[in-house]
């Protein structure tokens, strides 16, 4: 029952580089994992992609060789994780996603009530996850959302828009809580910056 | 493999995975359901202490994770749900030269949840939380703070609505 990587990965490695778009040194991706149409997908070096993680890929233009999905350098993706590709997702090198983690950059646009909403159109995104953050268990990310550098998604939240570099973001909808300050070189909460730095642009007019 | 205390009658499905089984003790009559994932992360290794104690009459629901680094006690008759998250520790991100992902983990606490509680789907319980006896969770709610006995707590973070009252006898809702 303990977890290893078995003495086949690497044989099973030669066989995704020729599957995938591009396919970099020592992956490792662990038994029950769905990817469909691997092609369109980009895996850097030493990404891992844990158990009954399910990668979906809709390219609009079947033949095309550009890649929809791309994962950098060092990224985790853990168990139970679902990831929906359409257009472009990028997550950057040094990332972590948490179990059960919804990644989608498509949805459907519920403006025809005639029709049910799984015929209606695609509305097509993209998402952008920065480099070094952290997507904490159950999170679900919308499309058209950039997540900056250094940033931390709280449990279960639900972001649907953009995220600041250096922050911490909790709820649904997702809300900045904390943010690094560079002046103060610490982590602060972000109605007491505000504050801060009112008080300052006080004291710089009384100043002048 | 060998488990610290292994009782009579457990079941545990085809695909769960447990790391270091020799840390965690498990009661009688105890369900394990599939694709659990039980990972216990010792400070060193030859700590003599059991670090997950599951007592009888415990059931856990199928695509739960369980991560120990300080102790996670499970009371008897608990009834867990799928998809729920327990941990006992989390990450730093203090330090924005390194990425999150490499930072240690922080010390965390220890998680309790008591007699008779149930746990819904899909709930993350942080760590330093006691969950009282005979207590409700509801599902997709985050347990940040301790949940008093025989109460009824949802929300992210957990809020508690209802509670029971032993005067009246009966459960009673509670207003802000």
């Amino acid at each position: 029952m303990i977890r290893k990587k078995p003495f086949w990965y690497r044989l099973s490695n030669v066989k995704n580089r020729f599957l995938f778009g591009s396919y970099g040194k020592d992956v490792y991706i662990e038994s029950g994992v769905v990817i469909n149409r691997p092609r369109f997908v980009h895996v850097g070096n030493h990404v891992r992609i844990k158990r009954n993680t399910s990668i979906n890929l809709h390219p609009r233009d079947k033949k095309s060789k550009e890649i929809l999905l791309f994962l950098g350098d060092h990224v985790i993706i853990s168990e139970g994780c679902f990831i929906s590709a359409c257009n472009r997702l990028v997550i950057e090198e040094n990332v972590g996603v948490s179990p059960n983690v919804m990644i989608i950059d498509n949805s459907r646009v519920l403006g025809n009530v005639g029709l049910p909403s799984k015929e209606q159109d695609l509305k097509i995104g993209s998402v952008h996850i920065g480099a070094d953050s952290w997507i904490a268990y159950g999170a679900c990310i919308l499309p058209n959302v950039t997540i900056g550098k250094h940033c931390i998604i709280g449990a279960l939240s639900v972001v649907n828009k953009d995220i600041p570099p250096y922050s911490l973001a909790v709820g649904s909808p997702a809300k900045v809580v904390k943010r690094y300050d560079f002046d103060r070189g610490e982590w602060v909460k972000v109605s007491e910056s505000e504050i801060s730095l009112r008080g300052m642009d006080k004291e710089k007019g009384k100043a002048h | 493999m060998t488990f610290g205390h292994y009782g009579r009658n457990i079941y545990i499905f085809p695909g769960v995975h447990i790391i270091r089984p020799r840390f965690i003790s498990i009661g009688d009559n105890v369900t394990i359901g599939k694709g659990t994932d039980i990972y216990v992360h010792p400070t060193h290794s030859g700590l003599k202490n059991y670090m997950i104690r599951i007592s009888n009459n415990v059931h856990i629901g199928s695509y739960n994770i369980i991560g120990a680094r300080e102790s996670i006690i499970l009371e008897d008759n608990v009834l867990i749900g799928p998809h729920v998250m327990i941990g006992d520790h989390s990450h730093r991100y203090e330090n924005i030269e390194i990425p999150i992902k490499l930072q240690e983990s922080t010390e965390g606490g220890p998680v309790r949840i008591e007699r008779d509680s149930w746990i819904g789907a899909n709930v993350f319980i942080l760590p330093n939380v006691t969950i009282g006896r005979h207590s409700v969770v509801g599902a997709n709610s985050v347990v940040n703070r301790d949940i008093p006995p025989y109460s009824v707590a949802v929300g992210a973070p957990a809020r508690v609505i209802k509670q029971y009252d032993f005067g009246l006898k009966q459960w009673v809702k509670l207003d802000e």
